[in-house]
């Protein structure tokens, strides 16, 4: 507790969902939790390396929050092993409770004391250091969040971002080896939810925690983050950075979640490069598609921005006859609905390409943009 | 209603046809009726109900205030303005010694009443105690008993000369001793503290389960452990519904006299006491009575003060959690067993003990407390419970018991609609005089009930037993009520005023449904307070208004304790009945999410 976690370490590519890499901040191994009955999460194993940002992202329900406060240790976990640094806190026969594990948590309520001072606030947790020291650093983060003014104050005197620092302040003033983010951002508004993000940022970047944020915004998820861990219904749906997670999703699921994606279902040919729907539509990619694509039950991947209409179709390998089915403006871009083939297709187009419904256009996607993944079983 | 008043209903104020003004203001009074200027007028609903309130509640507590001030009981021949009664208990030291017991007698009771509850409470909320439901129930089971009929279990049970404890512990152990006195300061403590923890207990956990649990989580993340969190965060969040608690038991623990009364204490005259005595035995001075009555009433008075402030205080503290995350357990391990162990103790002494004693005592011909001697059988019972006096008796305890908790749960829903949804002016005096009842002394109030009503026709009779009852507990019920009607959005019932419903026909076809749980929670718990009722109704019951209750009272001061411990068991069993009627056929919910 005397140096700041590792400041040394690379912030960056955590190994994939694999098994406790050695020399890793935090490891899950095959965390399962169950709530009577129910096992609300069923085995799932990440690891972040020392510095790194780790987001468990995901619809509500899916475990995320209740993989966060196991991590915490605020909910028994019913098996697996949970590692900080190379203390087992929680495993089989093992549960360290909360307040020794070394790990610091911002609430999604904040939770800030109300009967006491920011200072008292943020000083809670450094018991049984010199009166001095504590001051120090009290003053030191406060300083860091920008609130130093603000020390007397009590904290229902606070506005929703000011408590937001505080609790911020609280967590990083402990130096825990791992901080962990319980949807921190959701109970802010749209233009400070977007400045705390970046402020949030930053600071991590500065203090080099180890961080786990949880979030249901993908928006966060993608930008701070340098690891994403998809969950759905209690089990990891794909672990990977932000940017191979938007490009290249693994299901239907992560490519529906995770951005805009319009899904064509169909047949993939030998070469696992050319897909063919029912109607007759047929898609190519530029790679082949992964070997746990079934060739009966495949789907066509890609983005909405990557779609183009008219001319620009031309230079596209898939190019479709379509229908322009209605054109909502949305300031930024037209998105428009298209009917190509009996299957309904997304664009995000121009403002100024000129579509109207009821015409008919060229589409084209690039097959560099057109990936494959299983059909969403039904 | 007139026409007038729905056309300048919410419609008025949305259809505002000034531009820049809000229509709603966060204190804007909906419902009232807006005047030239925008000034807005109470709406009828709430005059009426102030009236109402004043006529319960305001004019007997005048009366006694008046009645300090005579030289003999208001309506006697010969009376006169006197200041006599003020003179001896305001001026002289007669009563010194009575006014400095019972205040500490209340803050003690008061305050360890305090930490049981708030102990119990937090075992309750956040350990993983075993048989919660079953440890709850042990611990709020005395709220529906009668304190009264406990103190009677007790002077049996522990009274100095003939009390079954020691009798039977002397021919035991062969010694002479006294074991147990009831009779002393520390025995009277005891068996208040008995019956005020329920109300502790409640009143703390709902703070308790209020409490965000993510202030606590914040706790343990920053590395304090069960105690320190417990009590650096929990204890301080908590703080004000323990005071509250505190100022609650307190006015609750002066104003009780039948307890001292019943338990022979005198160590000193708690000034309750002093007020029936000077009221009923001879030679009585009713004035002195009222003066001591007006005495009291200055400390009841400012506990209540300090009781509201809590309140208030509470509510800037609660900060209700972002999603309903339980809070952590704490894990006893073999400190479950002592834990347990202490709520059986109380669950004994509150509950078992004084009701086996009573049982036992029922069974028996004479009024014997050696178990050598005893004769049990159940004509002995039956013999008793069956003479006219108390079949009469039960009679008029069921009258009240469904009469008073039926007209105060309807008056407390108007009164809680008055001060929740109408606001302003009017409902804050409202809600002020509607809570006053807690501050004055049950003895006290039913003195002025009885002046202010002895030249009607109504006097001495089960009538003017409600018309006293519903004044004494309407701040109950209309607390049920407001707490209930807060929980539910206002836009269901803007929205029925929007499909053409008039306000009384949202209150009967939105509100009253939607609130009905709490009423029926608030109607099962006054109907056990109004069957188990002493305090008021000793004094103004007459021969033939006498309910179950005040003719215990008869017996135990005639000194027929056996014939007490009958009614006792009689009156308990009804009341049994009742609770577990409203619990299994009317499903009301009994625990602490909403008593």
């Amino acid at each position: 507790m005397t140096t700041q976690a590792s400041p040394e370490a690379q912030p960056g590519v955590a190994g994939t969902a694999a098994r406790t890499p050695s020399g890793s901040a935090l490891s899950v191994d095959d965390l399962r939790i169950r709530y009577g009955d129910v096992e609300a999460v069923k085995g799932i194993s990440f690891s972040i390396e020392p510095g790194g940002f780790l987001t468990l992202l995901g619809p509500s329900g899916c475990g995320k929050s209740t993989t966060l406060r196991c991590i915490a240790g605020l909910e028994p976990a019913a098996g697996g092993t949970i590692k900080v640094g190379d203390q087992v806190v929680a495993g089989p026969g093992r549960a360290v409770p909360p307040e020794k594990r070394g790990i610091n948590m911002v609430f999604q309520s904040y939770a800030v004391w109300p009967h006491m001072t920011v200072a008292k606030n943020v000083g809670y947790g450094l018991k049984g250091l010199p009166k001095q020291e504590v001051a120090d650093r009290v003053e030191e983060v406060l300083e860091l969040v920008g609130l130093a003014s603000y020390a007397r104050r009590y904290g229902t005197e606070l506005s929703g971002g000011q408590q937001q620092r505080v609790a911020l302040a609280r967590a990083i003033v402990t130096r825990p080896k791992v901080l962990l983010f319980d949807e921190p951002l959701s109970n802010l508004d749209a233009a400070l939810r977007e400045q705390m993000r970046v402020e949030l940022l930053e600071l991590q970047r500065t203090v080099g925690i180890t961080s786990v944020y949880v979030t249901h915004d993908q928006t966060e998820a993608m930008s701070m983050s340098d690891h994403v861990v998809l969950l759905r219904d209690g089990v990891i749906e794909q672990a990977d950075g932000p940017r191979e997670l938007y490009r290249r999703p693994r299901s239907e699921f992560a490519a529906r979640f995770v951005g805009r994606a319009d899904i064509l279902p169909g047949r993939l040919d030998t070469s696992r490069r050319r897909l063919e729907t029912a109607t007759g539509i047929a898609v190519v990619g530029a790679e082949a598609a992964g070997d746990d694509v079934p060739l009966d039950a495949a789907s066509a991947v890609f983005r909405s921005e990557n779609v183009v209409v008219g001319e620009a179709a031309e230079r596209c390998e898939n190019r479709w006859d379509g229908t322009v089915e209605r054109v909502a403006f949305l300031g930024s871009h037209l998105d428009v609905a298209l009917e190509v083939g009996g299957a309904s297709v997304r664009a995000e187009l121009r403002i100024d390409s000129g579509v109207e419904p009821g015409q008919r256009v060229a589409v084209g996607v690039l097959a560099a943009d057109v990936h494959f993944v299983p059909a969403a079983g039904l | 209603m007139s026409t007038d008043i729905t056309s300048a209903q919410p419609s008025a104020a949305l259809a505002d046809p000034t531009p820049g003004t809000a229509p709603r203001g966060p204190r804007g009074g909906r419902g009232a009726r807006r005047g030239a200027q925008g000034r807005r007028w109470p709406s009828a609903l709430s005059v009426v109900v102030l009236i109402v309130l004043l006529g319960l509640i305001a004019g007997p507590v005048a009366t006694v205030f008046f009645g300090a001030f005579q030289s003999k009981a208001p309506g006697m021949p010969n009376n006169g303005f006197s200041l006599d009664a003020i003179e001896k208990v305001y001026a002289s030291t007669a009563y010194v010694k009575s006014l400095v017991g019972t205040l500490l007698m209340s803050l003690a009771v008061a305050a360890l009443s305090v930490v049981v509850g708030a102990v119990a409470a937090w075992v309750l909320a956040r350990t993983d105690v075993r048989w919660r439901g079953l440890l709850e129930l042990g611990v709020i089971i005395p709220l529906f008993m009668s304190p009264f009929v406990g103190a009677v279990a007790w002077s049996m049970l522990a009274a100095p000369h003939s009390g079954m404890i020691n009798v039977n512990l002397r021919w035991m152990l062969h010694t002479d001793r006294t074991f147990v006195n009831i009779t002393s300061i520390p025995g009277l403590t005891f068996v208040l503290l008995l019956y005020y923890v329920p109300y502790a207990y409640l009143l703390v956990s709902a703070a308790l389960k209020n409490v965000d649990p993510s202030l606590e989580e914040a706790s343990y993340m920053n590395g304090r452990g069960v105690i320190a969190t417990a009590l650096k965060v929990t204890l301080p969040v908590v703080r004000p519904s323990l005071a509250a608690a505190f100022f609650f038991v307190a006015v609750l623990a002066t104003g009780v006299f039948a307890v001292p009364q019943v338990l022979n204490f005198n160590s000193f005259s708690p000034l309750a006491v002093g007020v029936y005595r000077s009221m009923t035995v001879f030679p009585s001075n009713p004035p002195v009575g009222a003066a001591i009555g007006t005495l009291m009433f200055w400390f009841t008075l400012a506990g209540i003060y300090f009781y509201r402030r809590s309140i208030r205080n509470g509510q800037r503290y609660v900060t209700i959690g972002a999603r309903g995350t339980r809070p952590r357990l704490v894990r006893l391990g073999w400190k479950k067993w002592p834990v347990m162990g202490a709520f059986g103790l109380y669950g004994l002494l509150a509950t078992v003990l004084p009701y086996a004693a009573l049982a036992l005592m029922s069974l028996t011909p004479y009024s014997i407390t050696d178990f050598r001697k005893m004769s049990l059988g159940l004509d002995n019972f039956v013999s008793v419970a069956t003479t006219p006096d108390v079949v009469h008796s039960f009679e008029n305890s069921l009258w009240l018991g469904v009469l008073v908790p039926t007209i105060a749960v309807v008056l407390g829903l108007a009164v809680a609609y008055v001060v929740v949804r109408e606001r302003g002016r009017l409902g804050a005096v409202v809600d002020y005089v509607s809570t006053f009842p807690i501050a004055v002394p049950g003895i006290v109030f039913a003195t002025g009930i009885v002046w202010l009503y002895v030249r009607t026709p109504m006097y001495a009779t089960l009538t003017l037993l409600v018309i006293a009852l519903v004044g004494v507990y309407m701040p109950h019920a209309s607390r049920f009520a407001t707490t209930g009607l807060m929980q539910i959005d206002r836009s269901l019932e803007e929205a029925g005023r929007m499909s053409g419903a008039g306000k009384f026909r949202v209150i009967r076809t939105v509100s009253f449904p939607l609130v009905r749980p709490s009423l029926l929670s608030a109607w099962i718990l006054l109907f056990v307070f109004s069957m188990r009722e002493v305090n008021e109704t000793v004094v103004i019951a007459g021969p033939n208004s006498r309910p179950l209750s005040v003719l215990a009272w008869d017996y135990v001061q005639a000194g027929s304790l056996r014939e007490a411990a009958v009614v006792g068991l009689v009156l308990t069993l009804v009341m049994l009945a009742g609770v577990l009627i409203a619990r299994f056929v009317l499903r009301v919910r009994l625990d602490s999410s909403n008593l």
